[in-house]
């Protein structure tokens, strides 16, 4: 059975797949950092997306798998080198300062909720930072 | 030479105009003046925030033009009606990549304390940019 997060950001949950067959030592790290609890704020330089940092997860030296540079929407990119977890809710890419384009991880697909889930990241832009939480699904 | 006064979040400021580098670009702002909208932390130029002013349409094509925003400088891009003001490294950027706008101005007075409010918009949103001419 694959593997499932559950997604709470500001009361609004979410359930998210994630790719294992894909990314397999991505998610096998990933998943033993859950559950973790953080500030989504909106991306400065990739667009249409917000962001988290698990700094326990910062690792510039791990390869990136199932490589994507243009977040599709509904998506959960994830950036080994910055810790970087971001949540795609339009046109939005892996950018930083230095680089206007480079790679994430497609680390997961969010399955259900997804219109109100995204309606809260948009937000995030106007009303600023968020809480999040990202945990099991099996936990629950 | 022309300074306009720029307040945010209760924080007050100078800029001056670089006339001698965009002088059709900076006559169309000063004739905006005085203005008040959203202000608007960008999502593809990284550590600038950004505001519309509508009458920059009119001028046709860029002044001295960058890529790079310093901290405290003020970028105009006409074609979009828009203008940025950054507090960190940023870089004039849309969907499509890097793209030039037109210097028209720089903090010349408080510049640390309107470029801590700026950074503070990262976490807590938008907020209302009052700016005015000044001097000149």
């Amino acid at each position: 059975m694959p593997k499932r997060i559950r997604l709470t950001l500001d009361g609004v949950e979410a359930v998210a797949r994630l790719n294992e067959e894909a990314a397999p030592e991505t998610v096998a790290k990933f998943w033993a950092a859950l559950p973790v609890e953080e500030t989504l704020r909106h991306v400065r330089w990739g667009g249409e997306a917000g962001y988290i940092l698990i700094r326990k997860l910062a690792d510039k030296t791990q390869p990136i798998e199932n490589r994507i540079s243009i977040y599709p929407p509904a998506s959960i990119g994830f950036r080994p080198e910055h810790g970087e977890v971001a949540f795609s809710y339009g046109q939005a890419q892996a950018r930083d300062h230095v680089r206007p384009a480079t790679w994430a991880c497609h680390l997961a697909t969010i399955e259900t909720n997804v219109d109100a889930f995204f309606a809260k990241v948009r937000a995030t832009r106007a009303e600023g930072g968020k809480p999040i939480r990202l945990a099991r699904e099996e936990s629950r | 030479m022309k300074t306009v006064q720029i307040e945010v979040d209760g924080v007050v400021a100078e800029a001056e105009l670089l006339e001698d580098r965009a002088p059709r670009t900076t006559a169309a702002f000063w004739d905006a003046l005085p203005i008040t909208t959203a202000l608007t932390h960008t999502i593809w130029s990284g550590r600038a925030c950004g505001f519309s002013v509508e009458r920059l349409r009119s001028v046709d094509g860029l002044e001295h033009g960058v890529c790079s925003i310093y901290p405290g400088a003020l970028v105009a891009r006409p074609d979009a009606g828009e203008v940025l003001l950054s507090y960190g490294a940023a870089e004039y950027r849309t969907v499509l990549g890097v793209q030039y706008g037109t210097r028209i101005a720089r903090l010349v007075r408080n510049q640390a304390a309107m470029l801590a409010v700026l950074e503070r918009m990262h976490d807590e949103g938008d907020k209302t940019i009052t700016i005015k001419r000044a001097g000149g």
